[in-house]
């Protein structure tokens, strides 16, 4: 197979927990985001648009939505029919010897060496499909080129007291890592890790081998092999990633990744046609505005019917809302019928939720209405993040039960 | 249906599209905020399962051959069967204003006789509806019809289509007894250009078309045959908008600010397909104020937009006011900016403070690529 200079593993294995009801059915990089994206759609476009043509996507955790997301990557022109390359899910499997669950995010690669080997790079880049931010990886790999890096890592400044919260690389004035600490109580920098490592692909392969056969290691990229690195003093350099990124590991920081791409006019900037972020379109025809409805500082989806109020709010495709109703600062996923007069805010509304009239939801907190939920007239949901119905039969607004989570 | 296959005919009277067709053919007229025309005969055939379409089309093609590519989003990117692009027998140049061209079948003879189906639909490209071709065939079954002709019974011409459009009389049981293109009648009932027979029908017909030089199949071949075959027609019931003129082209796409024609059309028996593009959801902003619109993916909208359609990648600036209009993809309305009954092909811009105002009867067309405003 011909030889390729670059080419990338995508982490998308993994459960995202903290995600809550938003990963119950499927893996966090198939989360949707945006009103028409999934989270995997940026890592992917960031392939396409620094001119990496292979990637190998890493599966593990309820895999089924984001493998028929992905198909053969058509949506990123990552098709593997047309070049060599393209897009290929990796999967655990078994083979002679047995085989394993991906252990970790180091392991995950560690098995899938083979698949590596086909292309004999020269370098390896690691993204993870959970982030959200749009990123030239072609420009990190000249820098890690021109310092003649083992390894390098992207960093983004976070907030200094945000800074415990992340992986943080200490460097010196030419971005030589000197130091790296997961979560630190006492941050000495405010450079993060951002999950995206360029390796060489020996010394990959080298360290991967020898993690491998550590039984105290977790096989972590961030907690095992690039500590093991620095132990053995390799050229590890930090890349400045100037611009937005955000890990949307947590409901919270979902929400809120949600409203800054409502509020930077921007990120998803339709109009740069060179630095598109593909997805793989729905078929839907354009939406349709009801007249006297106000709509403000929202995103709307094609497929959309729309007879309520809108204000600061992203609908993604086909959401039906009814007359008389108001959504704020929400997110209302795929299929959501929103019956007439329904109050919503500050609320994740999860795919096919139906929503009776006149029902009021939001809290103090984020609210999250799982998928396919039901909702009957006058329901009253606050903050909670599963929906336990006590009765179907009983009438009145307490026929939910919240659950903290 | 898979043993039906459709051929699109080519429309020739582009003429009546005025500056809309300048380059384009008709099915490739952009349509409905995301739609080219030709999606909805294409649609149609695909839900119901014919899998081996023809289009003809003429020199004006390019848009039209970049909307089809290899027929994917339709399915037609096949092995067997699939989508084929038949050249039209006069190329480029359309004198002729027959309404069904079988010469434009006759010179791609090779693909009809190499076709394995029982039986050929052919259709035009501006048809609008969504209709269940299964229950054509099913009806023309049923009657053993030699030809099967779908019709409407309640649909309204404007005054400047009425000669474009083709009447048939209708007697008990549909069959058909006259076919008068031109020229409406008592109690007749309206072509809607889509034609199911027999494969082995139509090469019949084509080599007598052939030996008498007669090709206009409506025009000439059908007003004579309807005596001598058993000709049914197909009642359609639902919307139906048959797009023949620049003034009906408005007038059925303000017809989708209807919620009704809305979900009809496009959430009916099948979805419509069209050429998937990227872009983000629409954008709206804190200044922008949306009464009864039509909008795609893509927009940018600051302004005032009412009783309008709105294609991919509009941009409409702060303080315009937009009614009654159509803005087709990658217009950019510059602040300010009044219009009032005007459609706008692709690619315009209208500067700052402009004001275009036509009425509902005669809209005010731009042509593609231009710049109105500013610099004179």
């Amino acid at each position: 197979m011909k030889k390729k200079e670059c080419i990338a593993m995508l982490l998308a294995g993994g459960q995202g927990s903290r995600l809550r009801l938003l990963t119950k059915n499927l893996a966090k990089p198939a989360v949707p985001f945006g009103g028409k994206y999934r989270i995997i759609d940026f890592s992917m476009s960031n392939c396409l648009n620094s001119g990496i043509d292979t990637v190998g996507v890493l599966t593990q955790y309820k895999p089924q939505v984001l493998n028929a997301y992905i198909g053969v990557g058509s949506a990123w022109d990552l098709q593997c029919y047309s070049k060599e390359g393209g897009v290929t899910i990796l999967p655990p499997y078994v083979s002679e010897d047995g085989g394993e669950w991906y252990q970790g995010t180091a392991d995950s690669v560690y098995q899938n060496l083979k698949f590596i080997e086909q292309y004999n790079p020269e370098y390896v880049l690691i993204i993870s499909g959970d982030h959200v931010y749009k990123m030239d990886y072609s420009l990190m790999l000249q820098e890690h080129k021109e310092n003649n890096a083992d390894v390098t890592i992207s960093v983004v400044e976070v907030a200094w007291e945000e800074a415990s919260r992340f992986g943080i690389m200490n460097t010196d004035k030419n971005g030589f890592i000197e130091e790296f600490v997961e979560k630190p109580a006492q941050p000495k920098s405010n450079l993060a890790s951002m999950g995206v490592y360029i390796f060489n692909w020996p010394i990959l392969k080298k360290y991967l081998e020898k993690d491998a056969v550590d039984p105290e290691s977790e096989h972590d990229f961030g907690k095992n092999v690039i500590p093991l690195m620095l132990r053995e003093k390799l050229k590890l350099y930090a890349y400045a990633f100037q611009g937005y990124w955000r890990d949307v590991g947590t409901v919270e920081s979902y929400w809120e990744a949600s409203m800054d791409i409502l509020d930077d006019y921007d990120f998803l900037n339709y109009f740069d046609d060179n630095w598109n972020i593909y997805s793989a379109p729905l078929m839907q025809p354009p939406h349709y505005i009801a007249p006297g409805v106000n709509i403000k500082r929202s995103l709307i989806s094609d497929g959309c019917y729309v007879n309520g109020e809108i204000e600061h709010s992203i609908l993604f495709p086909a959401v039906f809302v009814d007359k008389g109703s108001l959504i704020k600062d929400s997110i209302i996923m795929h299929g959501a019928q929103i019956g007439s007069g329904v109050k919503i805010e500050k609320a994740i509304i999860g795919e096919n939720v139906v929503i009776g009239k006149n029902s009021v939801i939001g809290g103090d907190g984020i609210t999250v209405i799982e998928d396919k939920q039901k909702l009957k007239e006058n329901s009253q949901v606050g903050r909670l993040y599963r929906l336990k119905r006590v009765d179907k039969q009983a009438e009145g607004v307490s026929r939910y039960l919240a659950e903290s989570p | 249906m898979r043993n039906v296959m459709g051929i699109i005919h080519h429309i020739k009277d582009e003429a009546a599209f005025r500056e809309i067709t300048k380059y384009r053919c008709v099915a490739a007229i952009p349509f409905g905020g995301k739609y080219r025309l030709v999606d909805f005969p294409l649609s149609n055939m695909t839900n119901a399962g014919i899998s081996n379409i023809g289009i003809i089309t003429s020199l004006k093609m390019r848009s039209l051959i970049d909307h089809l590519g290899t027929g994917k989003e339709w399915g037609l990117d096949r092995k067997r069967d699939g989508l084929f692009i038949l050249p039209a027998a006069s190329g480029g140049n359309e004198k002729n204003r027959r309404r069904l061209d079988l010469e434009d079948i006759y010179v791609n003879l090779d693909y009809l006789e190499n076709s394995q189906q029982e039986y050929v639909l052919l259709t035009g490209s501006n048809i609008v509806c969504n209709l269940d071709l299964t229950k054509v065939l099913a009806f023309h079954r049923q009657k053993n019809a030699d030809l099967t002709v779908v019709c409407s019974e309640d649909y309204q011409f404007l005054p400047q289509d009425v000669a474009r459009g083709v009447y048939l009389q209708k007697e008990k049981e549909g069959r058909i007894s006259a076919v008068s293109p031109g020229k409406p009648h008592k109690n007749s009932v309206i072509s809607m250009d889509m034609y199911l027979l027999k494969r082995s029908f139509l090469l019949q017909l084509l080599e007598e078309c052939a030996s008498l030089a007669k090709w206009d199949f409506v025009g000439e071949v059908l007003p004579v045959k309807v005596k001598k075959i058993k000709m049914y027609g197909y009642v359609h019931q639902g919307y139906l908008g048959l797009v023949n003129s620049w003034q009906s082209l408005y007038k059925h796409q303000m017809e989708l600010l209807n919620p009704e024609v809305w979900r009809e059309l496009f959430w009916g028996k099948g979805l419509i397909h069209t050429k998937l593009k990227d872009g983000p959801p629409a954008r709206y902003y804190e200044t922008s104020e949306i009464k009864n619109v039509f909008a795609t993916s893509g927009c940018l909208i600051e302004g005032n937009v009412k009783n309008s359609i709105l294609f991919r990648k509009v941009k409409v600036g702060r303080g315009a006011v937009i009614h009654n209009s159509i803005l087709l993809p990658k217009v950019e309305i510059g602040e300010d900016v009044v219009l009032d009954g005007v459609i706008i092909d692709k690619n315009v811009q209208i500067k700052k403070g402009m004001q275009l105002i036509g009425n509902n009867e005669n809209p005010v067309i731009i042509e593609k690529n231009q710049e109105i405003g500013g610099g004179f």
